[in-house]
């Protein structure tokens, strides 16, 4: 995800040095695996998102860079489960925590930080708790019918929003519920952000499966995905109008990353490129549009503008 | 018209209904069964476990099979030996099962039946004479073809061109990778009883078929070639038979206004391997188990039926829209874990392909001797599978099948449940119902930590894709662990903070044992430690008797340890359902601690097995003393004398002097 969005750098590095207390809790062997995917966390995007979406009311600073760490911790926790299922060596350019310290500590590592986060949720209080557990399962399915659809050419684009949401999106809604908490927001406040959350992750997914097969100027090849079977909304939409040498090449067993070139051709000549960019504005409409008179106030606007962190200019 | 009244009338004389007359008849319930005569297109062969041949008839039928080999396609291989199967003829199989109901006293009806009301069934004989049945309790169990259908079975006997066929083969044909929603089809090889050179092949798809019937053999015989050419040359021996079958199991459709649905009929069927037969019979034993145990209530009957269909059975259909995928996933887990001695991996194996594993019969309806105490905790630990199952069923069946099964491979009291709601009547009351979802959430974490800590990167094998061994692992894990913080936050969100500092304590646990000490039983300690806490905590125990459990539970867990190196030494059956070189290998056993040397199951001889089997036996011994010890400061009765059941249970394996 490249692109810059308004975010308050106070805040971002307050939850950063409250992640470097929590992940005490981490066992010592596998601490620095931890801290170093802390420090190179990106953005920022889904504290970010937590910190605006209390700027509607008067929320207390430390618990809100609780907030944000819970949801840190448990996408940390994902990450680092995420490299062991998709065998990944790298992740921005830094070795994945199961090269450096072997495939279990990996996956133990990844639990304590459920652990951690859960143990945080469940202090932060009975309604951060329970987000924090509907969450953590529609997580987890997600990534089962990740999982369970891997080399499905013909999966409905219904069925791959539906997975995305549970995948991608719970994680923003949860951004922004927890942010509506800490500010005491009203219920109707509270589940326009959530539903704006819920849209934005799925716009999110979606641009960045069409970044993904955009050359990548590092020289990782793009589309790796592909390899593994899984395929992403652009990928879907030209199997569904493109030429069927598309489908041969992904379901061929001798796939490599010096196909991947050709596969991106397909894609791009099927028009998958467009209809995928295409479905992620509409869904990022979505987002806007249930914000409704949010949209005109400080707060909404900012949300708004994260259009610029999904399509930068 | 005659009138005839009864007790209760079971519709359909396939193996489930004679099953559930001869069991209704036995408990001396006025019974009536009714349907057509035997066919001659039940003239089939089946394989059975003893344990269900035992249910059937008390008689010595069809032929012993000492092994049975599992491949898929031609990836991989993998089987049982000493199963304790059978094969037999369906028709020598339903006349036994018949003669064994009508001489236990149920009246048996040859005919049809058409039922217009519960009470008012109506009973058209051959002759073409009336009867109207009146029965209090009303069993439906009219076949698998009478349902929506949702597959085929078709099977045919053949001289077989080699040595006499002596064990039976299952081939779970490869799902197409280029049709994501193809049809599960598997392929079963048994040796035909009574007739020496013949061998007997049934072909099941579990998805719509329009295929003829010899088609489909035709298929499977083609996918028998690939496995070994000896089935190239196969000469028919009989005529091709064929059923329409149905798979979609829901438990909900088990009760249909108020009839109790079983057998076939129900969908209950094991996609993987075609078989029905242990589900049959087991549905019937629990439809019979709920009508004699409220036999003037056929609502509460009704009800109880269905609960307990629900702890007990998992079906692969039960969200048809993405049924096929989930077979499909259930597949290359099997596949590529074939060979895998893992305990989550071996145990679901088990679970999904043994012929009646995953409904084990035996383990959880007779569990105990009489008069054990744990028995007073069997409601409490039912829910607690129920709920546990529950929540993983549809989302999951492969792992639902893993917790069912579970409940049958050790006796309930050695369950978690039972720990945990042993020491919830530590403060002296029975333990709450509404803390089954705590119950189920333990079992879910543990069995979650096991899929975690079993995780080892698969050797790359060079090919592209998913790594399904440890990826399935993984998301296994994160999904049992997710489901059990969903059950904790539903029943008491303030439970979630222990639950939370478990979790943490084990990965932490497990980290110094890998990096460190290489030694087990803390992080074992501290699995059995928790439920025992957590319970005492609930069931209100004074914090000294909170401090006695926290102990005794890491004894316990210490215990289970040394019996399981024990049970692996002496080559017995492990509780984890894998052998000692992959327990050695996952970190599991005390063993490589112990000698104070990497080792393994073929380096362990003469003195230094003796010396490991001494060893673990005093520690064994060492932990079981201590912890009854511990027990005696308990104030309460039940929990005490529970627990102490589970802690000698745990132990038994020490007490058992032969070894290998």
């Amino acid at each position: 995800m490249s692109g810059l969005f308004a975010r308050d750098d106070s805040f971002f590095f307050e939850v950063s040095e409250h992640l470097e207390q929590v992940v005490v809790a981490v066992p010592e062997e596998l601490r620095a695996v931890v801290l170093t995917l802390v420090t190179q966390s990106g953005k920022g995007l889904r504290r970010h998102l937590v910190e605006v979406c209390a700027r509607f009311g008067r929320p207390d600073r430390a618990q809100l860079v609780r907030l944000a760490g819970v949801v840190e911790l448990l996408h940390l926790s994902s990450l680092l489960h995420d490299d062991v299922i998709d065998r990944a060596t790298t992740r921005r350019g830094v070795p994945t925590a199961h090269e450096v310290l072997g495939h279990e500590a990996a996956v133990l590592a990844g639990a304590a930080c459920m652990a951690g986060a859960a143990a945080e949720a469940a202090d932060l209080g009975p309604s951060v708790s329970t987000a924090f557990a509907v969450v953590t399962a529609e997580l987890a399915r997600g990534e089962l019918r990740d999982l369970e659809r891997s080399y499905d050419t013909s999966l409905e684009i219904e069925d791959y929003i539906d997975l995305v949401r549970r995948k991608t999106a719970e994680l923003f809604k949860l951004c922004c519920v927890l942010g509506a908490g800490a500010a005491e927001l009203d219920h109707t406040t509270t589940d326009r952000l959530a539903t704006f959350g819920v849209e934005l992750g799925v716009a999110f997914q979606i641009a960045d499966d069409c970044l993904d097969l955009q050359p990548d100027p590092g020289g990782k090849p793009a589309g790796t995905d592909h390899l593994l079977g899984l395929f992403g909304a652009p990928t879907l939409h030209a199997l569904r109008v493109g030429t069927p040498e598309l489908a041969t090449l992904l379901l061929s067993p001798a796939l490599t990353v010096d196909e991947l070139p050709r596969i991106r051709t397909l894609i791009g000549e099927a028009g998958g490129l467009a209809e995928a960019d295409r479905l992620a504005h509409h869904h990022f409409d979505r987002a806007v549009e249930a914000l409704g008179p949010l949209a005109a106030t400080e707060p909404g606007s900012t949300l708004v503008r994260l259009q610029d962190a999904l399509w930068p200019s | 018209m005659a009138e005839l009244k009864t007790d209760v009338l079971v519709l359909g004389t396939g193996i489930a209904g004679t099953t559930a007359a001869s069991l209704l008849a036995q408990r001396g319930l006025s019974t009536v069964m009714a349907g057509p005569p035997t066919q001659e297109s039940d003239d089939y062969d089946v394989l059975l476990t003893n344990s269900v041949l035992q249910l059937v008839t008390s008689e010595r039928l069809g032929r012993p099979i000492n092994a049975l080999e599992v491949t898929f396609d031609q990836t991989a291989s993998t089987g049982w030996t000493d199963a304790g199967l059978t094969v037999c003829r369906m028709t020598d199989l339903l006349n036994t099962a018949a003669d064994r109901a009508t001489a236990l006293g149920a009246r048996r009806l040859v005919g049809r039946a058409t039922t217009n009301s519960r009470r008012a069934t109506l009973f058209h004989t051959a002759a073409g004479e009336q009867t109207t049945l009146a029965a209090r309790h009303v069993i439906i169990a009219t076949g698998s073809d009478t349902g929506p259908s949702t597959g085929m079975v078709c099977a045919r006997r053949f001289k077989f061109p080699g040595p006499e066929y002596d064990r039976a083969l299952l081939d779970l044909v490869a799902p197409d990778e280029t049709d994501p929603r193809s049809a599960p089809l598997s392929v079963r090889v048994l040796p035909a009883p009574g007739a020496p050179g013949v061998i007997s092949v049934s072909v099941t798809t579990t998805a719509p078929t329009s295929t003829e019937p010899g088609h489909l053999l035709d298929i499977g015989l083609a996918a028998l070639n690939r496995v070994d050419e000896r089935y190239r040359s196969l000469v028919p021996a009989g005529p091709v038979r064929h059923a329409a079958l149905t798979s979609a199991f829901a438990p909900t459709s088990c009760l249909d206004e108020g009839q109790l649905v079983i057998g076939g009929a129900t969908g209950l069927l094991n996609p993987f391997t075609g078989e029905s037969i242990a589900n049959a019979v087991h549905s019937a034993r629990l439809a019979a188990d709920a009508i004699s145990h409220y036999a003037d209530d056929p609502e509460a009957a009704g009800k109880e039926y269905l609960h307990a269909v629900s702890r007990t059975f998992v079906g692969y259909s039960e969200s048809l829209r993405h049924a096929a995928r989930k077979y499909h996933l259930a597949w290359r887990i099997l596949a590529a874990t074939a060979d895998d001695d893992n305990a989550f991996f071996a145990k679901g194996r088990k679970a999904v392909l043994l012929p009646g594993g995953f409904a084990a019969l035996g383990g959880d309806t007779e569990p105990d001797a009489p008069g054990s105490p744990s028995i007073a905790l069997a409601p409490f630990v039912a829910a607690c599978s129920e709920v546990a199952i529950a929540a993983v069923r549809e989302e999951w069946p492969f792992v639902a099948s893993i917790v069912a099964s579970d409940r049958g491979t050790a006796s309930q009291a050695l369950r978690p449940a039972t720990m945990f709601g042993a020491a919830s009547c530590a403060g002296g009351a029975a333990p709450d119902n509404r803390w089954a979802g705590v119950g189920a959430a333990i079992e879910l974490t543990m069995l979650g930590m096991l899929a975690l800590t079993a995780t080892a990167a698969s050797v790359h094998r060079g090919h592209r894709g998913v790594d399904w061994p440890s990826a399935s692992a993984v998301l296994a894990g994160d999904h049992l662990l997710a489901q059990a913080g969903l059950l904790v936050a539903k029943v008491d969100a303030d439970l979630a903070s222990p639950f939370a500092a478990w979790l943490a304590e084990l990965a932490m646990l497990r980290t110094t044992q890998l990096h460190k000490t290489g030694d087990p039983r803390p992080f074992f300690g501290a699995l059995f430690e928790f439920p025992a806490r957590l319970g005492a905590e609930l069931g209100r125990a004074t914090g000294s008797t909170v401090a006695v459990l926290r102990e005794f539970g890491r004894h316990c867990g210490n215990a289970f340890v040394h019996a399981e190196d024990l049970l692996g030494l002496a080559g017995r059956d492990s509780r984890l359902d894998t052998t000692l070189d992959g327990r050695i290998k996952a970190g599991f056993s005390a063993l490589p601690a112990l000698l104070d040397q990497p080792i393994t199951d073929t380096q362990l001889r003469g003195p230094l097995r003796q010396r490991a089997t001494e060893t673990s036996r005093t520690l064994c011994l060492d932990e079981e003393r201590t912890a009854l010890t511990l027990l005696a400061r308990l104030p309460d009765n039940t929990a005490r004398h529970i627990l102490s059941e589970l802690c000698t249970t745990l132990a038994e394996p020490a007490h058992h002097t032969e070894g290998k």
